[in-house]
């Protein structure tokens, strides 16, 4: 998949979504937001994109952070929705199934 | 294909819902550059040859922003004033495995004034030694002294041994006076480190170069390599510390 030329930009355009996506279900520290968004290959990330990303969520008020005691190591950082992210993955997720959809429309009635 | 149908379709009402969300989504894009700079390039920098140039006036905080930051990959990074790349010590650090890309939520925000006091005496301690030696010894010295060297450690310049003292004694007290600033300062963390970082790096070249005018005298290879290094590591060890130390407060914070 990750062949597609055209997959690196549409995929930098949707990475917030998919990480405002993952802290949806639980939340999860640093490590493992970058390990599960490389299971999926079109969005593979390397902790250089991820981090940055994360800092600019901080900074935006839309995630938040907490340090835990870790039962394996040394207290690791977690990070959860906030109000304001879990409403900006609300509008995000509506967004994106419209785009999807409307191109899915499009190339069907290209055929 | 019904082909009627397709001309009298919605497609264009679709389209037009389709690229408000699209710009919604390019607006995402376009804030998620990998190394977080404005797609825009910014007046007074750029790249000649392939080697990048900032030529704005150098500010504490853009100094702590390219000197420190863990949450980037990359360990070479643009100089924050003049052409060439300078080392990313956060970047480093965390290749090295001693602190972790996001141990702060923004770095420096929540280093105590304790930790910024305490990083303020290394350098006073380099200006102090720069001093005393020039007292002590001044006199003993030659008179004239190296002040440069080419890239293969050989003596290219000299200067009086008057010249000398002054050079390295202005730049050491200048280098703990920036310290200072950034120990005692009340302005934010970025700020504060920043002023600690430059100091350092004053305070440090200027004790390393006191020491090379003595020991390099002649030939001296190692004296290039050896100045970097020790360069390196005073900077790189006053952020890490200062991290270190922000870390631990958010720890106290959110663990008690």
């Amino acid at each position: 998949m990750s062949r597609n030329k055209s997959v690196p930009g549409i995929r930098r355009g949707v990475v917030e979504l998919a990480l405002l996506g993952l802290l949806a279900d639980d939340p999860r520290y640093g490590q493992q937001i970058v390990d599960e968004l490389a299971e999926h290959p079109a969005l593979a990330l390397t902790s250089g994109t991820v981090y940055p990303l994360v800092s600019r969520l901080l900074k935006d008020g839309l995630i938040a952070s907490t340090w835990q005691e870790s039962p394996a190591g040394p207290p690791r950082k977690v990070y959860h929705l906030t109000d304001a992210g879990i409403e900006r993955l609300s509008d995000l997720t509506a967004a994106w199934r419209l785009v999807r959809d409307g191109v899915d429309q499009i190339l069907k009635e290209k055929r | 294909m019904n082909t009627h149908a397709r001309h009298d379709s919605p497609a264009s009402a679709d389209l037009r819902a389709v690229a408000e969300d699209v710009d919604l989504l390019l607006e995402l894009d376009a804030r998620n550059h990998d190394d977080g700079r404005s797609p825009e390039p910014v007046r007074g920098t750029g790249t000649v040859l392939g080697m990048p140039y900032d030529l704005r006036r150098p500010t504490a905080e853009r100094l702590k922003a390219t000197w420190w930051d863990p949450a980037s990959e990359k360990v070479l990074v643009p100089r924050a004033v003049g052409a060439g790349w300078a080392v990313n010590f956060g970047a480093l650090a965390v290749k090295l495995g001693v602190i972790e890309p996001d141990a702060e939520d923004v770095p420096f925000a929540a280093t105590p004034d304790a930790a910024f006091r305490a990083a303020a005496v290394g350098p006073a301690v380099l200006a102090a030694a720069v001093l005393a030696h020039y007292a002590v010894r001044g006199r003993s010295l030659p008179e004239t002294l190296p002040n440069h060297w080419n890239l293969v450690g050989e003596v290219d310049g000299t200067v009086s041994r008057p010249v000398a003292a002054v050079i390295d004694i202005v730049t050491a007290t200048t280098g703990a006076g920036l310290a200072l600033c950034g120990g005692l300062s009340t302005s934010h963390g970025g700020r504060r480190a920043g002023l600690l970082a430059s100091g350092t790096a004053a305070a440090a070249a200027a004790a390393m170069t006191t020491v090379g005018r003595v020991a390099a005298q002649g030939r001296a290879p190692w004296f290039g390599p050896s100045f970097l290094t020790g360069l390196g590591a005073a900077v790189g060890t006053s952020l890490l510390g200062l991290a270190r130390a922000g870390r631990r407060a958010e720890q106290c914070r959110d663990l008690g």
